[in-house]
């Protein structure tokens, strides 16, 4: 509507014609409190997740909103949403409204906004928001993009990484070196992507030097989870032993998130929501730190945990600052090539008492102040997942920078 | 004395004494009965009134909810055809920057060689001529689109390309960004009026890299008589200067957020998030970003031959922008003054060289605050 102006007898003094409305439109009015939890639900074609989805859909109390696939594929124009409302089994598709590009650069991904609109407009309608990847994504972007500055106030935060393997394909597709089995099944960017033309050669090329290095997408989706399925249990012959053997494989790249076994994607919600796992929970990562339990590592990518004395002063966080801006983000290690995956920690200063919560993906971590350090906790704890680490070159760059 | 409600779908007699302001204004007596027979009538009523200014302009979002007082003013010109010999970057000619859509995904911050520093000297000391130019026209009566029409001349003039044309299919070659506009404002038959303040955002490709800068300028005295928008308008000019002084090698990109937001906060002003400094050279927008709010988790240092902007965008009331209807311009959401400047920066071995410096000449520059 445009301005209508209010009648008069005569024309105030100074010229002014009034208006009809007095004041500003409202500000929007929901609870800005209120936060919508992400789970990014990953795993290869056929591992399982649109039928974990399903399964979730049917059980959960929770009003869920589910964006199938094609995400991070970020030139695909509409993305559809299907909405569940368990207590009146109803489904509402929508469509997500992707803008245009922007003229300067925003802060926030195009695919971000328009969830964020989709949650301020059906503000009671959703509980939870469960994001499934196309198969061969890389959930690592993924999660950066939802990971987003509290600074930004967002109505949405990044619940966890859940990915799903195929326990009968798993071991096969992990010990793939050169990308024979992925090509002939399929599992390459070529043959899953809906428009080929955007896939830049910079992209396939990186695909195919991770490929001859026996680096998956599998190793990376493993990697990044926050809690691991092991699905399709009842095909297995022999359950016990390979079982066995597929977790320890798992542990080997990542030693500290939790391993459930599944069929159907039955499995109890409790396990896969709500893990807060980018968050400042002090209890929370003070749990997941402890569990690495590797017994061998992946010489490809592998969890490497690294403990030191708690801090004595305050500039030496500012000294670990540094320390992990030049690990993640010169990707270089005691001088050796390394790359970080994930990035999980807790430092701490005793007296007085600082407790400080490291989280990361990639280049992107943050440090988050606040809780209270649990009994049993004896040193400052880092635990890094990715290409090439180890203990000592970590020790050895960690005390150039702690002094 | 009765006389008829000039309300065509009342058409009664009436004793009421309540007149259209607007006619008024224009020395036309319009009777109307009482507001809500003006009301249901407005629709028609209101194209009797001369339109503003002696344009034919119109608001082409009439059933929107805007925030402020600002209006579109469309039609826009047609668009400015850009001299044949003069070089184009890849959206020129259908609006997708490819090369940076392509580049996001790889997302390394670019170190610059020693000849393209000089290069980039060049084009940032031809963009901030335009920009000058440009300013030195801004006073109370001129529209958007004249000082859109000065600079695109001024382009053509020293070969260089409007880099913001066509660029996501913006229509227009800069930015004009008045009061509640946050940032992209689309040059238009918006004449600026006394106690405006206007934000010129320019950027050029010239020798195959673009420069980026903007300021924001007072429209005539009555602006920079109004205590909180000359506190706006200087905070945000020194949020900027503080920010460019902390500038060296070896500093992460994050902390220039939070020296931003530290003397915003201090002179009762806030942030605007949504949109962040950026890389800038052979592409128009890249790595690194750069939030200018505080406890950003943004990526990488510092390093010598970097070459990236500062933007802060300020305002006196909330942070929160929303999009006018054509999806490019951003206002404040209560509809309050925002204000902006930007300064395109080199990252030197000791600290930093702030490429579009302004000159001795150079119009606009900081008044003193009122207390």
């Amino acid at each position: 509507m445009d301005d209508i102006p209010q009648l008069v007898t005569e024309l105030p003094a100074d010229g002014t014609i009034p208006s009809e409305r007095s004041t500003a439109p409202s500000v929007s009015s929901s609870d800005p409190t209120r936060k919508i939890p992400v789970t990014i639900i990953t795993g290869y074609l056929g591992s399982g997740k649109s039928t974990l989805l399903e399964n979730i859909g049917k059980t959960s109390k929770k009003k869920l909103a589910i964006i199938l696939n094609e995400f991070g594929d970020s030139s695909v124009i509409e993305k559809s949403v299907t909405i569940k409302d368990t207590e009146k089994s109803e489904s509402i598709q929508e469509w997500l409204d992707l803008g245009n590009g922007c003229l300067c650069c925003t802060v926030k991904d195009n695919g971000v906004v328009a969830i964020e609109q989709l949650v301020e407009k059906s503000k009671d309608r959703i509980d939870h928001i469960l994001l499934e990847t196309t198969g061969v994504a890389d959930p690592a972007p993924i999660a950066k993009m939802f990971w987003l500055d509290e600074g930004l106030s967002s109505n949405i935060y990044i619940d966890g990484v859940v990915t799903v393997v195929d326990s009968e394909h798993v071991l096969k597709c992990l010990d793939d070196v050169g990308g024979h089995w992925h090509r002939e099944n399929n599992h390459v960017k070529n043959a899953q992507t809906t428009n080929v033309e955007d896939l830049t050669e910079e992209e396939l090329q990186q695909e195919e030097e991770q490929l001859q290095e026996g680096i998956t997408t599998a190793h990376l989706q493993i990697a990044l989870a926050d809690t691991i399925l092991i699905n399709k249990y009842d095909k297995l012959q022999d359950k016990e032993k390979e079982v066995q053997a597929i977790t320890d494989r798992i542990r080997s790249i990542n030693g500290t998130s939790p391993i459930y076994t599944t069929s159907f994607g039955d499995i109890e919600l409790d396990l896969i929501l709500d893990l807060h796992a980018y968050e400042g929970d002090v209890t929370k990562v003070s749990k997941s730190l402890l569990s690495n339990s590797a017994s061998f590592h992946d010489s490809r990518i592998s969890t490497v945990t690294l403990e030191f004395p708690f801090l004595a002063s305050e500039e030496q966080f500012d000294q670990i600052e540094s320390f992990l801006q030049y690990i993640l983000w010169e990707n270089k290690i005691n001088d050796k090539e390394v790359e970080i995956h994930r990035l999980k920690g807790l430092l701490v200063q005793k007296d007085p008492e600082i407790v400080k919560v490291v989280q990361g993906v990639r280049d992107t971590y943050d440090t988050i102040e606040g809780g209270k350090l649990l009994d049993g906790v004896k040193s400052n704890k880092l635990v890094l997942i990715g290409k090439n680490l180890n203990q000592e070159d970590l020790k050895i760059e960690l005390y150039k920078y702690l002094k | 004395m009765a006389t008829v409600c000039a309300s065509p779908t009342c058409g009664k007699d009436t004793e009421s004494a309540l007149k259209c302001p607007v006619c008024l204004k224009n020395g036309v007596n319009s009777v109307f009965c009482d507001q809500s027979c003006f009301r249901s009538s407005w629709s028609v009523h209101k194209h009797i009134h001369p339109s503003e200014d002696g344009t034919d302009s119109y608001n082409p979002f009439p059933d929107f909810s805007f925030s402020g007082e600002l209006r579109p003013a469309y039609p826009l010109s047609d668009r400015r055809p850009v001299a044949k010999h003069i070089k184009l970057p890849d959206y020129a000619k259908n609006g997708k920057p490819i090369s940076e859509i392509k580049n996001d995904r790889v997302g390394r911050i670019t170190q610059l060689s020693e000849k393209d520093i000089k290069k980039m000297r060049k084009v940032s000391k031809v963009s901030r001529e335009i920009l000058d130019v440009t300013a030195s026209h801004v006073r109370p009566g001129i529209t958007t689109d004249e000082l859109d029409a000065i600079l695109h001349k001024e382009c053509m003039k020293r070969n260089a390309y409007p880099s913001p044309l066509n660029y996501y299919n913006f229509p227009k070659s800069v930015c004009t960004s008045i009061n509640e506009v946050i940032c992209h404002g689309i040059p238009d038959k918006t004449v600026l009026k006394d106690g405006d303040i206007i934000n010129l955002d320019v950027t050029i490709y010239y020798m195959g890299l673009h420069s980026d800068l903007n300021e924001t300028y007072y429209v005539g005295d009555k602006a920079k008589c109004d205590p909180d928008t000359v506190r706006l308008v200087e905070t945000t000019r020194e949020c900027l200067d503080l920010a460019i002084k902390a500038v060296k090698p070896g500093l992460a990109f994050r902390e220039l957020g939070n020296i931003i937001q530290a003397h915003a906060t201090k002179n009762d002003c806030s942030v605007v998030r949504t949109y962040c400094g950026h890389g800038i050279g052979e592409l128009f927008h890249c790595q690194p970003n750069i939030p200018h709010y505080a406890k950003n988790k943004a990526i990488g240092i510092i390093k010598p031959g970097m070459v990236f902007t500062i933007e802060p965008m300020l305002c006196l009331g909330t942070h929160k922008d929303m999009s006018w209807p054509d999806n490019w311009t951003a206002v404040t959401e209560d509809g309050k003054k925002s204000a902006q400047f930007e300064h395109m920066l080199l990252a030197t071995e000791t600290g930093v060289e702030v490429l579009t410096a302004r000159s001795e000449t150079s119009p606009g520059g900081p008044v003193a605050r009122i207390e």
